[in-house]
């Protein structure tokens, strides 16, 4: 379980990004980390792993504090940053090198994920394309069967077709005690993805909720004539699309870009429907 | 994994990852020395006796400065950073084998290479003064400047954890300038301590020299207080750098 307490956090001492926020995720869930350009979501993850440090505070995985990066807080999680720098060495030495830190590492899952991504495996690590070295970051981390992953951007540099096989790769390597965080400001890629919706702007948490939760809270849909009651709304070339409060009785698959949309321009009608009921 | 299983595994991956580097620093060195006997051997009428041992601390600190400047590149680098951060061994582990490299590997393996290359060149040339131009490392006290080596070297990682661009050539700035000022410092201190205003040079915790009836008078600390400085300095010293260079680790934020 990943629990930040009172964190408050900022680049200097005098201009804080985050005062005091407070934030649970229970393991067994992909969390959907969602915000603008700026919002603070990569500073919120880093702090999950320990890369820095909070002003006041705490971000504890497992009840291991994270600033301390201490080994035991190490082997349970993984970081994959936005942008994936590896070593000048093959994938048999990578291998070599790194899969011994970790004690649950799955070799054998690990080149599976590579056959499924396409890469080929006695490439020098240094030559390939930026979505190539993340593809094998992905790989690998997925391999080292941490018991947290932390992604920053993680669609970043994927081509359409690396970002099916994505799906299918994360959706294969759940389990019920490991937690999942994908930070992105690409809503549409998480679709279908997440468990969990995280919608940070401006250091604050606008939004944390399961899918569950939203679908029996909002509806997405059409939007009807005479229909007064959207808490924001698209237009889109096949009509407008809005979300609205959910009767109870309705279900619609879930719009990460409209619920997203509905969080940062109608923050108050959406903390309204999810603080009722 | 234990200690020991795991500097290994850390050995293995700084190795692995850039042994080309190594050779080609030991090549560029190996040309370096020949180099520069060539140079001291060719003009051996300019140049008086000691000069092995000239070449040999030019390559320890050039080679060494340029050594760390690649060891630490990872610190340079916030993805690369945030990798070595995240390799599952404590800060003092990694810190530890920085030193090993830093330090120890280097010492070693430059002054085989030293002697290997000076062998060779003067088994190829002929020289009456040969014996002149030869170094002598472990002889004469030479060896106090492998322990002024290991600071150096020290400051060069701590100065990599501090600076977060240029930290090599800020790092050997800050040594010149301390240096100088300690140097000019110290001149005035002993001054202004012993109204002596004939003194012209100093070392902190060392000596100045003044100049009494026309000659060179220099004064040396008691040799006790000379003998607990040199302690401090050549094992204490080390040991406090090595501290700062872990917990500015510890700190490294991204």
């Amino acid at each position: 379980m990943i629990v930040i307490k009172d964190l408050t956090y900022g680049y200097h001492s005098r201009n804080t990004l985050f005062q005091e926020l407070n934030l649970t995720l229970p393991p067994g869930k992909v969390y959907g980390l969602l915000g603008k350009n700026g919002a603070g979501k990569s500073s919120l993850i880093k702090n999950m792993a320990g890369l820095i440090f909070p002003q006041t505070g705490s971000c504890t995985i497992n009840g291991l504090e994270a600033r301390h990066r201490r080994p035991e807080f190490l082997a349970q999680i993984f970081f994959i940053p936005e942008e994936c720098e590896l070593p000048p060495v093959t994938i048999p030495a990578f291998l070599r090198i790194y899969s011994v830190f970790y004690r649950s590492f799955d070799e054998g899952a690990f080149y599976e994920y590579l056959r499924i991504f396409n890469v080929p495996e006695n490439c020098q690590l240094d030559k390939l394309s930026f979505g190539q070295k993340k593809k094998i970051h992905i790989a690998f981390a997925l391999a080292a069967n941490t018991n947290v992953l932390i992604m920053d951007e993680p669609t970043n540099g994927l081509d359409i077709p690396s970002k099916i096989e994505f799906r299918e790769i994360i959706t294969r390597t759940r389990r019920h005690d490991k937690i999942t965080i994908m930070s992105t400001h690409q809503v549409k890629d998480l679709d279908g993805l997440i468990d969990s919706v995280i919608i940070i702007d401006q250091g604050r948490v606008l939004l944390s909720a399961d899918k569950e939760e939203i679908g029996q809270k909002l509806y997405f849909g059409d939007k009807q004539t005479g229909d007064d009651t959207s808490l924001y709304g698209i237009d889109t070339p096949a009509g407008r699309r809005i979300v609205r409060r959910n009767n109870g009785i309705e279900t619609s698959t879930l719009d990460l870009e409209l619920l997203f949309n509905a969080a940062i321009y109608n923050l108050p009608g959406i903390r309204a429907v999810f603080q009722t009921q | 994994m234990n200690y020991i299983r795991k500097m290994i595994a850390l050995n293995r991956r700084q190795y692995l990852e850039h042994w080309q580097f190594y050779s080609l620093l030991a090549f560029a060195i190996t040309g370096l020395l020949f180099l520069l006997f060539f140079i001291t051997w060719h003009w051996q009428e300019s140049f008086s006796g000691g000069v092995g041992n000239g070449i040999f601390l030019i390559g320890l600190f050039g080679g060494g400065a340029a050594f760390s400047a690649f060891l630490y590149q990872d610190l340079r680098h916030p993805a690369k950073t945030i990798w070595l951060l995240g390799i599952i061994a404590s800060a003092g582990q990694k810190v530890m084998l920085w030193i090993i490299y830093a330090v120890f590997l280097y010492g070693v393996a430059y002054t085989i290479i030293f002697y290997l290359v000076e062998a060779l060149f003067f088994s190829i040339v002929t020289a009456s003064q040969s014996t002149m131009t030869k170094a002598n490392v472990f002889s004469n006290g030479f060896y106090s400047f492998y322990l002024i080596f290991v600071n150096f070297q020290l400051w060069l990682m701590v100065g990599s954890l501090a600076f977060h661009k240029g930290a090599l050539i800020k790092t050997l700035l800050l040594m010149v300038l301390y240096f100088i000022i300690a140097a000019t410092g110290n001149v005035v201190l002993m001054k202004a301590m012993t109204g002596e205003s004939s003194i012209t040079s100093s070392l902190p915790f060392n000596y100045f020299q003044f100049i009494h009836d026309g000659e060179n008078i220099y004064v040396y600390l008691p040799a006790n207080l000379q003998a607990l400085i040199n302690v401090s300095y050549n094992f204490l010293l080390p040991l406090f750098l090595s501290y700062i260079a872990y917990l500015k680790f510890t700190e490294k934020e991204i």
